[in-house]
């Protein structure tokens, strides 16, 4: 079944070990979210290009190059089947004249989108999420579903393995072909246990919650938190000083594409 | 806003994990185990995320547990999956547009409610992203011909959502889980 | 420090209350066991002493509950769960972090702790516990035995004063009973009041002070240890043995026949079977084993590879080289899942239709269309069935069969209940009878009795049995000592080594 080589790939890739320098999962969250402020703003290929060189240094110090090489990869397929299509639609409609430019500027913001969040993503391990959810000093109210949310990831990944070897076991095809022809009934296959390992797994935990004495309003002391070091500061200055000079760039250089609008 | 934090019980706080956690594994491993593009994974992705939702809204019968629900699965997104902080906007708006429509029903408790916050929140998170893609491909509009195909089949597969949702509670409520 | 005090009650939506006049006491320094067939009240019991009856389930409770002295109606759940504690059948359940250190921790970061006593109670209850060197591992690379013990020292680490468990052996092997029996013994010298709820009973001996034994949501019979040994309440209350003897060194070798030996080759087989997880080293090198009709254990320690062999001969993980044969005859690897039956740990996972009826008719349905397929498979290749003349397609109707199936496994009255509403002990036995409806040439369980009761364990057991009459090759992965005993006419130990358990090339050794 595709699913379990899915689970598999997907817990071996979130225990993959982090060999990048370690840095706070807050500042790569505030490096997210500012570039995709600062790429929704600038619309010139000379802008995205000072954002794009400097998402691209930001991804490979993580030096997963694998991964980033499968990321790329996807992308650059995507653009192909976007540049053949965009064509094909400009021939159809003149007034939607394809413009090489134009097809430049919004896979060139996709490009940045995904330096910036694979860093988190690769380098923020399943184990570690929930100190790094600390980290963020969330309220009981966010931290507790959170906590609970990325527990159970992996449970599910396997209860959906096991799922799926016990109707191989019973006897069901459980091909692509099959999945196309009877979608409902392979998704009830599927996913009905796992609705109903879901309703009692939160009957269960809600009962042990409860037996830990878990209230709102506790006052929650963390004893262990990732640190705010120089280098987050630093990480986020340097963000700040890119997407200055990226504004610069757009507002004296840049050209912004027809039919486009800053 | 203190007030608003303390309200919820350490129960309700686990149901919203787990089904947040269940939607995104099963939204993930479905899209993925048939290509990411293809049609019938994105319909069933989307009809699996939005039976999750009708049911959890029946499981945690409070307002703002959509809300809720939004936030957790857009942060641990984030820091777990790669989601883009882009999407928040749209989503924290559909979320709160739907809280609001359930809200405004005279029965806020009945599965008829909860079905069309379901459906509300569908609806505006659909449009929503076909904003945000306008927002990234605006330089381009051919570009958003290729992605609106993509999310009307998302579309398709939410409404068959609400409905599977709505039959998945009558049989969570024949098999005594819920109880209302 | 536990009283119950004429208890009556009654779960909402229930007419009938679930517990009826209950007087009992735990005292500090006292091992209490309630025990009883399923569904006789014995979690009800357990559930209205920490609380959760009503505070959690609501309903309607008659008479009183005092732990150390205060009513569990005045106090809330959140101080009662300093003064009870209370580990669940299976602790994973109640663990809320992925991490075994985070998890010690949870309670004490959510009371405010400071950080350095937290990090010090997390070090001085791992130290006594002895899991100190699993610190670090995830929650979910933990062997049973440790998941519990992690759940005991997480208790622990807030003190209370009474303990509860809820079936707590029934995912331990036998090493882990003996140690938990051990610690209970500690705990109940340092004068915790301790209530177990237990279905096996023979590792309490010694340790329980008391035993309450329910009938029907009443207390049928009261008294020392003692009280079990007399067989016909065990057999009126459908409970398991007192005592139960280690019958894992007495069963013999699962082996081939001998080389010289007219008789043709009966049973299920596999030679030279190599296999290693990706970048781990190899749990089988050229293994051999061999599986005679009837009812074999499967006897390792932790991580030997039980489960993986069973992997193995159904097919649900692939060798790296190896042959497998049914009756002198090779099978492909890749055919192995059509022929061999698998019951699973985990009923809920295996239930997926919407009443029991529909659960075993689709599994009918599904083996006839197996069948066909290898009739069709045959018929292309020229050859007869030989295994197909042994366990012939049955040509009865389908609604004939489901009833027997749900007679053999005491399922008569659930045919129209939703297989997800049925209690554990159901839900396992209708995953065994959908494994039967198969009507497997070889049919493997991995602990299909954990958290039965003695009346279904034995019920499973007979079941068993009657395949193996049939002529099927049962494999039981189980540390449930007394299905063993009942069941088990011989054990397949691991490490298996090349050329162990296995006799001569087959007789008929064609390519099948």
């Amino acid at each position: 079944m595709q699913a379990s080589s899915v689970s598999s790939r997907f817990e071996a890739y979130a225990a993959e070990s982090d060999s990048s320098v370690k840095m706070d999962a807050r500042s790569r969250m505030a490096v997210s979210l500012f570039m995709s402020a600062v790429t929704v703003c600038i619309s010139s290929v000379e802008g995205q290009a000072v954002l794009l060189v400097a998402s691209f240094l930001y991804v490979l110090s993580i030096r997963r190059w694998k991964a980033v090489g499968i990321a790329y990869a996807f992308l650059a397929v995507m653009m192909c089947i976007a540049v053949l299509l965009t064509y094909g639609i400009s021939l159809l409609t003149p007034i939607m004249p394809f413009s090489p430019r134009g097809i430049a500027v919004p896979f060139m913001r996709s490009a940045e989108m995904m330096n910036v969040v694979l860093p988190l993503a690769l380098t923020c391990r399943i184990q570690e999420l929930l100190t790094a959810l600390k980290g963020l000093r969330l309220p009981f109210c966010i931290y507790i579903p959170a906590a609970v949310m990325i527990r159970f990831i992996p449970t599910f990944m396997h209860d959906i393995r096991q799922v799926a070897e016990t109707l191989k076991i019973r006897g069901y095809s459980l091909t692509f072909g099959e999945m196309f022809r009877h979608p409902l009934m392979m998704l009830r296959l599927m996913f009905t246990p796992l609705l109903f390992r879901s309703l009692r797994t939160s009957e269960e935990l809600g009962m042990a919650a409860e037996l830990k004495g878990l209230e709102s309003g506790s006052c929650f002391v963390p004893f262990r938190t990732q640190q705010w070091a120089k280098r987050d500061t630093a990480l986020v200055l340097l963000a700040v000083a890119v997407a200055a000079l990226a504004l610069y760039v757009h507002f004296k250089f840049g050209t912004v594409p027809t039919r486009g609008m800053r | 806003m203190k007030r608003i934090f303390s309200r919820w019980s350490a129960q309700d706080l686990v149901v919203i994990g787990v089904f947040a956690a269940a939607s995104k594994v099963t939204t993930l491993l479905v899209a993925l185990a048939g290509g990411g593009m293809n049609p019938i994974s994105l319909m069933g992705k989307n009809l699996v995320f939005t039976m999750l939702l009708v049911v959890m809204l029946c499981r945690v019968n409070r307002p703002g547990t959509l809300f809720l629900f939004t936030v957790i699965n857009m942060i641990v997104s984030m820091l777990l999956l790669g989601a883009s902080v882009t999407l928040l906007p749209p989503i924290l708006i559909s979320a709160l547009a739907a809280e609001l429509a359930m809200l405004a029903m005279r029965d806020s408790t009945s599965v008829g409610t909860k079905v069309l916050g379901a459906a509300v929140f569908d609806i505006v998170s659909k449009v929503g992203s076909l904003g945000l893609s306008w927002l990234f491909m605006r330089e381009n509009p051919a570009m958003m011909l290729m992605v609106v195909p993509f999310v009307a089949i998302g579309y398709l597969g939410s409404i068959g959502g609400l409905f599977t949702g709505v039959k998945a509670v009558k049989e969570l409520r024949h098999a005594g889980i819920i109880r209302q | 420090m536990i009283r119950f005090e004429n208890v009556t009650y009654t779960y909402p939506f229930a007419e009938k209350p679930a517990v009826r006049g209950i007087n009992f006491e735990v005292r500090p320094g006292e091992v209490v066991l309630v025990t009883g067939r399923s569904g006789c009240g014995k979690s009800t019991l357990m559930r209205l002493a920490n609380g959760l009856c009503p505070g959690w389930f609501k309903g309607r409770l008659e008479g009183r509950v005092l732990v150390d002295g205060k009513s569990t109606l005045e106090l809330p759940l959140k101080d009662m769960s300093r003064l009870c504690g209370t580990l669940f059948q299976d602790p994973e359940q109640q663990f809320f972090a992925l991490g075994v250190e985070d998890e010690l921790a949870f309670v004490h970061e959510w009371r405010g702790l400071p950080a350095e006593e937290t990090r010090e109670k997390v070090r001085s209850f791992a130290r006594s516990f002895g899991i100190g060197h699993i610190l670090g591992q995830s929650i979910h690379e933990l062997s049973e035995g440790q998941k519990q013990k992690v759940g005991l020292a997480s208790i622990m680490s807030q003190e209370p004063k009474a303990l509860i468990l809820d079936e707590p052996t029934a995912n331990l092997d036998p090493e882990s009973t003996v140690e938990l029996a051990h610690r209970l013994r500690m705990l109940k010298e340092s004068g915790m009041a301790i209530l177990v709820v237990d279905h096996r009973l023979y590792w309490l001996e010694g340790v329980a002070d008391r035993v309450l034994v329910m009938k029907e949501g009443e207390v049928a019979a009261q008294g020392n240890f003692g009280l079990l040994k007399d067989d016909g309440l065990r057999a009126s209350c459908g409970l398991r043995g007192w005592h139960v003897d280690d019958a894992r060194p007495h069963l013999p070798e699962s082996a081939a026949p001998a080389a010289e030996s007219s008789q043709p080759e009966r049973g299920f087989r596999m030679e030279g079977v190599t296999f290693a997880y990706k970048g781990q080293a190899p749990i089988f090198e050229h293994a051999s084993a061999f599986l005679a009709p009837g009812v074999t254990a499967l006897i390792g320690d932790n991580g030997a590879g039980k489960t993986t062999l069973a992997r193995l001969m159904t097919g649900l993980n692939k060798a790296q080289s190896g042959r497998f044969f049914f009756d002198g005859a090779e099978i492909a690897a890749s055919d192995l899942l059509r022929r061999v039956g698998v019951v699973l740990q985990n009923a809920d996972h295996q239930l997926h239709m919407k009443t029991v009826a529909q659960e075993l008719e689709v599994c009918l349905e599904l083996a006839e269309r197996l069948e066909k397929q290898a009739a069709k498979q045959k018929a292309r290749e020229g050859r007869e069935d030989a295994a197909a003349q042994q366990c012939p397609a049955v040509s009865r109707p389908r609604a004939e069969q489901v009833r027997e199936l749900l007679e053999l496994f005491g399922l008569e009255g659930l045919a129209e209940r939703h297989p997800q509403s049925l209690s554990g002990g159901e839900k396992q036995r209708l995953v065994i009878a959908c494994a039967f409806a198969k009507r497997p040439r070889v049919l493997i369980l991995d602990e299909p009795t954990s958290g039965l009761d003695g009346e279904n364990m034995r019920r499973i057991a007979n079941a068993l049995r009657l395949l193996a009459e049939h002529g099927a090759c049962v494999l039981i992965i189980t540390h449930d000592l007394e299905l063993m005993k009942l069941s088990c006419s011989r054990a397949l130990r691991l490490p298996l080594t090349a050329g162990k358990n296995t006799g001569p090339a087959p007789h008929n050794a064609d390519k099948e």
